[in-house]
């Protein structure tokens, strides 16, 4: 289809003077847009409360399964398309990404009105759940090539976008509901048609804005500095030759412990400060205490990024570990039996919620510095088979011992240091993963001659 | 000859993606302040 060729790799090559400023908007749309799959819990009861025609309904296990779904897809997608991502060109991954994302809605849409979860499982889940995981890896080597100088910062940026995503999803879905039940309409798929139509002509703006930089560009005036970190390499390594490396597995488990402890606090960050200031936090202050995490997530994921590019990749995510074991350690404390201070508990909160977004935000940059710029999207698709992991593993473990305190008639409240304090021994363990990180070993290098036949891409 | 991109073009841009990001953030922050009531 020739209207289409724009896609082509070709075409997207940035012509000389094009400013690189121009490319994180590009990214920041797509990110913005995907980030929408965070606030899906606004769906929840609206989509509880919807009865078929025989008055029959859906439970709220049966309607978790979409969020589930289309995140393990995101992992998915991520890792089997990441490849192809890398010879096809951002421009065109983010069209199918778009793509698939806004006809997500579109299918879930038809799925709310025919009251099938199938089709919304297949439309919001799985089409969908392309869309987010090509749209999450697309951006961020084209990202690293315009920004060699700080890629921190650059893939910083984008990152914290899908943290920003879920802040605009969730007044975007309730107020479109609100809307369209005061005008007769269905309201989820009325909301669902409208967003699946606004997220496709928003992300359609990064796709007509990224650009790729053309062969052997560079900043004007940047040379790379000469002393270079061990760590930071000069060689590129292919995606399949990654994954076979140990720096692979070693930041696999880096990500997956630093997103684990994260969620020990997100999956039950509302009914934990009720818990454990029984009596002084309301409902109300409770949903206040999710929102003052989000921008704390979504601050660490520009903040800690950016900073790695002063600080190194490295001693970045040993801050995490060992300031993130301590905090684990002692928030339990701050609680009414021992220190009684919400505002402890709270600045602690945030701060660990910094390092959980700034471990998203900083880990494309540390894949650039092992393994270098030439299949980078494609090796973070696959290292995001980590925050999969991390997604069962971490509300496992909270719900398990919740569940185990409730059934043996202990308080809920005294379930909590033993949950902070395993999310704290398993920061230990990522502490341990990062100490281990070396250089990768020349046998796994990209043969120069393979590297320029591809056009140095 | 060498086109440099124009500085309102970036602008704007910027302010495409600005603009429901701060939206976003505001309704956050409205929030987040009934902790603090």
């Amino acid at each position: 289809m020739a209207f289409l060729s724009f896609l082509d790799y070709e075409r997207s090559v940035a012509k000389p003077g094009f400013s690189r400023w121009l490319v994180p908007p590009a990214a920041l749309a797509v990110h913005l847009s995907i980030g929408q799959v965070y606030a899906f819990s606004v769906f929840k009861n609206p989509l509880l409360a919807l009865k078929a025609a025989d008055g029959s309904i859906w439970s709220l296990k049966e309607i978790g399964y979409i969020f589930s779904i289309a995140i393990a897809v995101l992992g998915l997608s991520a890792a089997l398309f990441g490849k192809w991502l890398e010879t096809a060109g951002p421009r065109k991954a983010m069209f199918v990404s778009a793509t698939c994302f806004g006809s997500g809605f579109l299918i879930g849409a038809i799925g709310v009105t025919l009251h099938s979860l199938l089709l919304i499982y297949l439309g919001y889940g799985i089409v969908g759940g392309i869309g987010l995981g090509l749209g999450y890896i697309s951006p961020v080597s084209t990202l690293i090539k315009w920004f060699p100088d700080r890629p921190g910062l650059a893939t910083g940026l984008a990152i914290m976008g899908f943290g920003g995503g879920a802040m605009i999803g969730s007044p975007l879905g309730t107020k479109l509901m609100a809307f369209y039940k005061t005008s007769g309409h269905q309201p989820i798929a009325a909301a669902w048609i409208t967003m699946g139509i606004l997220y496709f002509v928003f992300m359609m703006f990064g796709v007509f804005t990224v650009r790729v930089p053309r062969k052997n560009w560079k900043p004007a005036g940047w040379t790379p500095k000469p002393n270079r970190s061990a760590l930071i390499s000069a060689h590129n390594v292919d995606v399949n030759a990654a994954f076979k490396t140990p720096q692979f597995w070693l930041l696999w488990i880096v990500l997956c412990t630093n997103v684990t402890a994260g969620i020990g606090i997100l999956e039950q960050a509302a009914p934990m400060i009720q818990d454990l200031f029984k009596g002084s936090i309301t409902p109300v202050a409770a949903a206040g205490f999710v929102g003052v995490l989000s921008l704390f997530n979504m601050a660490g994921r520009f903040f800690w990024a950016s900073t790695s590019d002063f600080i190194g990749r490295k001693p970045t995510y040993m801050i995490f570990f060992t300031l993130g074991a301590i905090l684990y350690a002692l928030l339990p404390y701050t609680g009414t039996t021992h220190l009684n201070s919400v505002a402890l508990f709270v600045l602690i909160s945030g701060v660990l919620l910094t390092m959980y977004g700034g471990g998203f935000a900083t880990i494309p940059a540390y894949l650039k510095d092992l393994f270098g710029g030439y299949h980078v999207s494609a090796i973070h698709g696959r290292l995001l088979t980590a925050w999969s992991t991390a997604g069962i593993v971490g509300p496992l473990i909270v719900n398990g011992i919740l569940d185990h305190y409730v059934a043996q008639h202990i308080p809920k409240q005294e379930a909590y240091p033993v949950i902070l304090h395993i999310m704290a021994g398993l920061l230990v363990v990522g502490f341990l993963a990062n100490l281990l990180v070396r250089p990768v070993a020349e046998k796994y290098w990209l043969k120069t001659e393979i590297y320029a036949s591809v056009g140095g891409r | 000859m060498e086109k440099k991109s124009s500085p309102a073009l970036i602008a704007l841009a910027w302010l495409v993606v600005s603009i429901p990001a701060a939206w976003g953030v505001y309704n956050t922050v409205l929030n987040a302040m009934k902790l603090f009531r």
